[in-house]
Order: structure tokens, then C-alpha cells, then sequence
């Protein structure tokens, strides 16, 4: 069974280099947020503070804040990519995290060899992620491109590729930024169709995003969250209403 | 599919210490992953070159062959003798001082990974290293030609250079890590990192050999670096010298040394590397 615990969860970024004092004062008195804090170690920011959350088989979880808000940083935490520096996480599943378009892909790497790599970061074995290879390829509509290093791609051609590699795979967590939702018209017609079942398929979605839409679609519970803590937990339409009229 | 673990808490020191091990474990478990960063890494490298990365060999050769001929009348020394050991130590030194300098940035390169995807740290230690040995087995076609050439012959006891290799490379691992960690925290330590590296490269016997030194009372000081031993017991068996036990005393304590510190630090700052990038 899928599920996602956090028990009072806190991340705190050190401000390491940012330097001297009087950035560091004026850091403090600019923001308006109250999420600066320091210690004898310095400065730091808490992008997460305090947040608990249970998410269990079934659940869509749609997160919803304003930039600055702490959203990515609650998807990495679930990735297991930051450690709390207070509090417990406890993960069950294999996690599926596509934070930004980028998904740590290499410019200097071919089409071909980012989807070899890619896969393998996922954990696949190079038989797995070879047998996928050529179905991810002709999705991707990249034809002879695929032999050519990704830095030569338009950013429709590397979103395209990226779509492709991400949705090939059935993951049973599935973290997402709103970023697969945007972009190319064309490719998305097509690529609707992939998403949905994409979507479906996945037994936990958390989904991060400013479009209300998109959380209304898909989601059947939402967290707000402000200055790296839950504002409010619940109901999509109790939560979104609330949160446009305070947004 | 498999995916790492996500089971983490802000606890204990032994939590963390378990936590490292397994990080060290499962890294060395999913070799393929780092196989196929480091020959992705070698390829991207030598992407549209003809002779690709032979360009280090014949570069490396060049290097030998011009040093080694002004240094042995330098040295007073027999070409014939000082050709293969310039060339060993030559791309030795290379080895590990790529891998330190590399290691330096191991982390901080591999940010886009490592804030997109979970994976054991060492994945990324053992991919520079990796890649830093596809490189010193390039160069080492040059010894293999010299070696021919002078007809340097092989004794039972050059066999001693697979466990000399062996040790070589656990410590360039242990030095990946650490600097790796201590460089994504303090940014100016990479500079530190290279300076040091150019002036251990004059004091350590490369250019030079220790014989000179014979009978001299302050020739442990030469004795005890532990680059001079890392690589002398590579050296010296393919070169058909007995290697003092106190090399491999020193490597060995080296070893040691080097990976309790590295894995108190893991253990310690694991968790931290991602806040760190």
C-alpha cells in the first residue's frame, strides 16, 4: 500500500552565501514574510515549518500557495530529497518526482542516452529502461533528433522528450509541479490522453500548482500552504474557495 | 522498479550512522548506475574527436617522453630506468589528483540530480572515480609501450600491483567523498585543494626518484607521505621493485585513517549535502 506520513516536519535553509551582515540585515528587514529566523549557526529561511500531513492509497492531493510558499519544498521532502531537520517522514512506494522540465536531464547527452539515464536514475535496470527506449522515442516524435546532444532542442522538442521519458514509467507515487501540464498545444492534444491514464494509473498523485483549474480536475483533497505552513486542509471547494478569496 | 528508501527522521547519530552505511551499500549495489554516468561522461568528453580519449594517451606520451629525456640527463640517471618510472608515476599522480580536484566538485556538479531525484550520494563519488580510472587505464597504454620497448620483465611479484591498484582506489574513493562534502559547504576549499595538490606533486617522488636520499637521516620525512606510498605500491611492482613494507604499511594506515574521518563526516553531514548545493 502507497502512503505518505509527515509528522511535524520542519526544513530550514541555511543562508550560507549570501554575504556579510549588512545583506544579511537587510534580508531581514525587506521580507515581509515572517519565515527569515536565526540561530548560532546564521541565518536561515524555514521553508517548512511544523507541517503534518497523511496521505493514504486513492489520494490526489492538490497543493495550492502562493511562490514562496514552501510547495516544491513539501514535493521534495515526499521525494526523500531534503531530510527534516525536525520532524518524521515516512514514504511507502516507489516515488516518481518530476519537479521541473529539466529532471536533472543533460544537455550534453544525447535524446537517446537521457532516456537511458533517466531510467536509470529511476532505479530501472538497463534491460528494463532499454526494453522501454524505443516506445518513450517514437512518442517523443523526435525522429533523427534523438542522436543529437539536448542542447540542440527548442524548448518544445526538450519538453517533448521530457514528457515522453516521465509518463513511460507507472509509478505508484506520483509528485508532481504543474510544469507537465504546459506548454507545445500540438503535443499536448496527443499528450492529454497519456496524462490522464498517466494520472490515473498512479495509486497517490500530489500535485503542486497556481492554477486552480488544474487542482479542481484532478484533485479530491487540497492543502494551502503559507509561508511553509498548512493554512487550511481539506475539500478542494471549501480550501479553493477560501484561498481565491484571500489570494 | 526499484526507488531508494524515504524513511527519514531527524534522529539519532546511530540512525545516521546506519543511514551512511546504507548509503554506501546500495550505491555499490546499483553499479550500473554509475557505469554508465562515468562512460557517459568519457563519451560527452571526446564527442566529434577522431582519436576521442586516446588523445590522452598520446598526450600523456609526449609529456614522458619530453620530461623524461631532459630529466634523466638532469638526474644523471639511464633513460632506461627513469623513462618507465616518470611514466608510472606521471599518470598515478594523474589518477589521484583528478579524482581529488574532481571530487572537489563530485556534489556540487550533480546538483540537478540530486534535487530532482533520490539517490545514494555515493553514486555520484563512484562515478568520478570511475571515470578518473577509465582515464588512468588510457594512459596506461603508454607504460605498456614503454615497458616493451625497454623490455622491463615481469616478475611472480608484479602481481602485487592488483592489490596496489586496489588500495589506490579505495582511497581516491575516500577523498572523493570527503572533499566532495567539504567543497558543496565551503566554496573556497576547492582552490585550497588544487594549490596543495601542486606543490604535494614536487615533494612527492615523481619527477624525482628517493634514491638520492639514500643513507640521508631525514629521508622518513619522504618515507611517510602517504601519496609517495598510494603510489609506490603500484609502481613499484610493475616496475619489478620490491616494495618496502613500509609503503604498504603507510598505505594501509592511510586507508584507515582517511576512511574513519570520511565516514564519521557522512555520517554526520549525509543529510545536509542537498541543503548545502
Amino acid at each position: 500500500m502507497a502512503s505518505i506520513t509527515l509528522d511535524n516536519v520542519s526544513i530550514h535553509f541555511p543562508l550560507f552565501h549570501t554575504g556579510g551582515r549588512s545583506l544579511r540585515k537587510t534580508l531581514l528587514s525587506v521580507t515581509t514574510k515572517k519565515n527569515f529566523a536565526s540561530d548560532r549557526h546564521g541565518l536561515y529561511v524555514r521553508a517548512l515549518d511544523g507541517v503534518s500531513l497523511q496521505v493514504d492509497h486513492g489520494d490526489r492531493v492538490g497543493i495550492v500557495g502562493r511562490n514562496g510558499a514552501g510547495k516544491t519544498t513539501l514535493l521534495r521532502v515526499i521525494a526523500g530529497i531534503y531530510e527534516p531537520v525536525a520532524g518524521r517522514v515516512a514514504v511507502e512506494g516507489a516515488v516518481n518526482a518530476l519537479l521541473d522540465v529539466n529532471l536533472g536531464l543533460s544537455l550534453d547527452a544525447t535524446g537517446y542516452e537521457n532516456i537511458i539515464l533517466r531510467g536509470l536514475y529511476l532505479g530501472m535496470h538497463p534491460s528494463e529502461i532499454r526494453a522501454l527506449a524505443p516506445g518513450i522515442a517514437a512518442f517523443s516524435e523526435l525522429g533523427e533528433f534523438l542522436h543529437f546532444p539536448a542542447r540542440t532542442y527548442s524548448t518544445g522538442m526538450f519538453l517533448r522528450l521530457a514528457f515522453s521519458i516521465v509518463t513511460a514509467t507507472k509509478p505508484e507515487l506520483l509528485l508532481m509541479d504543474e510544469w507537465l501540464m504546459a506548454g507545445d498545444a500540438h503535443f499536448l492534444a496527443k499528450a492529454a490522453e497519456r496524462i490522464d491514464g498517466f494520472i490515473g494509473q498512479s495509486k497517490i498523485l500530489v500535485l503542486a500548482s497556481h492554477s486552480l483549474e488544474i487542482i479542481r480536475k484532478w484533485c479530491n483533497r487540497v492543502i494551502w500552504l503559507e509561508a511553509g505552513r498548512i493554512v487550511m486542509a481539506g475539500e478542494p471547494s471549501a480550501v479553493l474557495d477560501r484561498y481565491s478569496q484571500a489570494t | 522498479m526499484t526507488s531508494f528508501a524515504n524513511n527519514a527522521a531527524a534522529t539519532s547519530a546511530r540512525a545516521n550512522w546506519r543511514r551512511a552505511i546504507e548509503d554506501l551499500r546500495d550505491g555499490s549495489a546499483h553499479w550500473w548506475v554509475w557505469t554508465a554516468m562515468a562512460w557517459q561522461d568519457i563519451v560527452q568528453r571526446y564527442r566529434g574527436s577522431v582519436l576521442g580519449p586516446f588523445w590522452l594517451t598520446i598526450s600523456t606520451g609526449f609529456m614522458c617522453l619530453s620530461v623524461g629525456l631532459l630529466y634523466s640527463k638532469v638526474l644523471n640517471q639511464s633513460i632506461a630506468s627513469y623513462l618507465p618510472f616518470l611514466c608510472l608515476g606521471m599518470a598515478l599522480w594523474g589518477f589521484i589528483s583528478t579524482v581529488a580536484n574532481e571530487g572537489c566538485v563530485c556534489f556540487l556538479g550533480a546538483e540537478p540530480i540530486i534535487r530532482q531525484i533520490r539517490m545514494p550520494f555515493t553514486t555520484h563519488v563512484n562515478r568520478t572515480v570511475l571515470r578518473n580510472l577509465i582515464v588512468l587505464a588510457h594512459n596506461a597504454v603508454v607504460y605498456v609501450v614503454i615497458a616493451v620497448y625497454f623490455q622491463i620483465p615481469l616478475h611472480p611479484r608484479s602481481l602485487l600491483v592488483l592489490p596496489g591498484l586496489a588500495l589506490l582506489t579505495v582511497n581516491g574513493t575516500w577523498m572523493c567523498l570527503l572533499l566532495g562534502m567539504i567543497c558543496a559547504r565551503f566554496r573556497d576549499f576547492a582552490p585550497i585543494v588544487g594549490t596543495l595538490l601542486q606543490i604535494a606533486f614536487l615533494l612527492t617522488p615523481i619527477l624525482w626518484t628517493p634514491a638520492a636520499f639514500a643513507g640521508w637521516e631525514g629521508r622518513w620525512i619522504i618515507d611517510i607521505n602517504p601519496l609517495y606510498a598510494l603510489i609506490e605500491i603500484v609502481r613499484g611492482p610493475l616496475l619489478g621493485d620490491p616494495v618496502a613494507s613500509l609503503h604498504w604499511a603507510v598505505a594501509l594506515a592511510t586507508t584507515v585513517a582517511g576512511w574513519s574521518l570520511t565516514l564519521w563526516f557522512f555520517a554526520r553531514y549525509r543529510a545536509r549535502i542537498p541543503y548545502w548545493l
